[in-house]
């Protein structure tokens, strides 16, 4: 996550506002942190395309 | 009637009058059409008003009234868009430069059905860009304001439909809700503003901000009006992958029903220990809670996950699904976004693939959580934003407020939502609760929402805009 090299498409974003790349970096491991982790292999991913669990 | 009291004018009255022949559709579209051209200018709400086509569908509507052929509540009601709907030969911009020059060739499915309802469509709001980012000035036009004190924030990303209806220049309009941009303004602007359960309402034609997130919602000055207004853009959508196959429950023949005997969890932690609110918005929340004690209501406390856990789960999930939307002009014309909009998508570029996939495992966790709680309750009353709106140009704290809120769990979480407006601040900015209950108990939340609306006087209150 917070070691993923800058996509080489990004780098006319980078050249506008040096500091956005690192700040966003920085704000895409925070939020990364705040999952609690320790998923069991059998614990699947909600679908996408789904309200309460009932659809 | 003056064109103000028209403008304020509830859908349930003018409905009830339209249908008696005592207000023509006519009359009241020129009414809104002048107040927009008076009102609009201070408050920027709208980026289009279409003001000829408007005439044209209240002809019609009048015309098929008088001749007997009335459609229902909705036929000859004035209603507003947000500006990332798709409107069939009619600009649809996001707000963005990269947009600007966008006319679609079909209406969204839920500008389609307010069309089939008989609504008069009077024009597009504006939104923060693409429904993210936050009020900016460096995109093409300026940023809506707050109609209770134009120096302030009108919340967003749905700013435009808010301050239009919270300024009586619509009775209704279509907002969007993807990490709160249906509530956020309603409670910024003192509105009612449902964010219905995911699948609820088609989101074909609506511009994706995050699919599995994204959620299209009734902007409203009472709870009635809402539950009308739901009732006539809920439904099944063969042109929505995420349509839910769910019969559409009739959303006001229990609306009066009361709150006697309801068990209600009051979700305190949010606002008091996770994100500590504004002392004006705790005392409104309690007080509003008191409210429904008194109408007979069994109140209990509720905990539930900490609303940082629950919103950077949201986050990672928004995001990666926006970078994924947004990468190509984000490397063609990264100049063409907001500063704003390109701060905040861009952590998206840094996320791997796991990260995503485990914030979807995480949203599983969640939501076995939340259906266990919601076997307890009929619904749940939280804080919606933990301030009132601050000043439009204060960026940094515009910044540290729109973070500080509790309706992203709900996108998560698919659940429906309504914020509603409970009082005033101190300072005369409107504070607001959340309603939230199980899956596609939409009804379940306005027979709530109205049961407060009924003893108090909150949404009737007008703003000083004139």
């Amino acid at each position: 996550m917070s070691d993923i090299p800058l996509p080489p498409a990004l780098e006319a974003a980078h050249a506008l506002d040096p500091e956005l790349i690192e700040k966003s970096r920085a704000h895409a491991a925070r939020l990364v942190a705040g999952l609690e982790g320790g998923y069991k292999p059998d614990e699947e991913p909600a679908h996408i395309y789904q309200a309460g669990g009932s659809q | 009637m003056s064109d103000v009291d028209l403008g304020y004018l509830s859908i349930v009255d003018a409905s009830k009058k339209l249908a008696a022949k005592e207000l023509s559709p006519v009359d009241l579209t020129e009414a809104l059409l002048r107040r927009i051209e008076a009102v609009d200018p201070q408050l920027d709400s709208f980026l289009l008003v279409d003001g000829d086509k408007a005439m044209a569908s209240a002809k019609a509507a009048e015309s098929a009234i008088q001749g007997g052929r009335r459609m229902g509540p909705l036929h000859g009601i004035p209603y507003a868009l947000k500006d990332i709907v798709d409107t069939a030969g009619l600009r649809t911009t996001c707000h963005s430069e990269i947009l600007k020059d966008n006319v679609p060739k079909q209406d969204a499915t839920v500008a389609a059905k307010l069309k089939a309802a008989g609504g008069i469509m009077l024009g597009k709001t504006a939104t923060h860009e693409f429904a993210l980012g936050g009020p900016a000035f460096d995109l093409p036009w300026p940023p809506a304001r707050n109609p209770w004190n134009r120096d302030h924030h009108p919340g967003g990303s749905s700013s435009g439909s808010g301050s239009a209806v919270a300024a009586g220049l619509a009775p209704m309009a279509i907002g969007t809700d993807t990490g709160g941009s249906v509530r956020n303004p309603a409670s910024c602007c003192g509105i009612v503003g449902m964010k219905a359960t995911y699948g609820r309402v088609s989101r074909a034609g609506v511009f994706p901000l995050s699919f599995s997130l994204d959620h299209i919602g009734p902007m409203t000055r009472t709870v009635t009006d809402n539950a009308l207004m739901l009732q006539a853009i809920a439904g099944a959508d063969k042109r929505d992958t995420a349509s839910a196959n769910v019969a559409v429950t009739d959303y006001t023949s229990g609306i009066e029903g009361g709150v006697n005997g309801l068990k209600i969890g009051y979700l305190r932690q949010f606002h008091e220990v996770d994100l500590p609110a504004h002392p004006d918005m705790a005392a409104g929340l309690d007080a509003a809670v008191d409210v429904l004690r008194s109408e007979g209501a069994d109140i209990q406390d509720v905990g539930f996950a900490p609303l940082a856990d629950l919103a950077a789960t949201n986050r990672v999930i928004l995001i990666s699904e926006a970078y994924s939307i947004h990468r190509d002009w984000l490397a063609s014309r990264p100049q063409d976004y907001a500063k704003a909009t390109r701060d905040r998508i861009m952590p998206g570029a840094f996320f791997g693939a796991a990260d995503y996939v485990d914030a979807l495992r995480q949203k599983t966790r969640y939501l076995a959580r939340f259906n266990k709680m919601m076997e307890d309750y009929d619904v749940i009353i939280c804080a919606s934003s933990m301030d009132p709106a601050c000043r439009i140009d204060d960026e940094p704290e515009v910044d540290r407020t729109y973070g500080r809120q509790a309706r992203t769990p709900f996108n998560l979480l698919g659940a429906p939502a309504m914020a509603q407006p409970i009082g005033f601040s101190k300072d005369g900015m409107p504070l607001s609760m959340q309603i939230v209950s199980r899956a596609f108990n939409e009804a379940m939340i306005y027979r709530v929402g109205r049961a407060f609306e009924r003893v108090t006087d909150w949404t009737n209150q007008r703003p000083p805009v004139g």
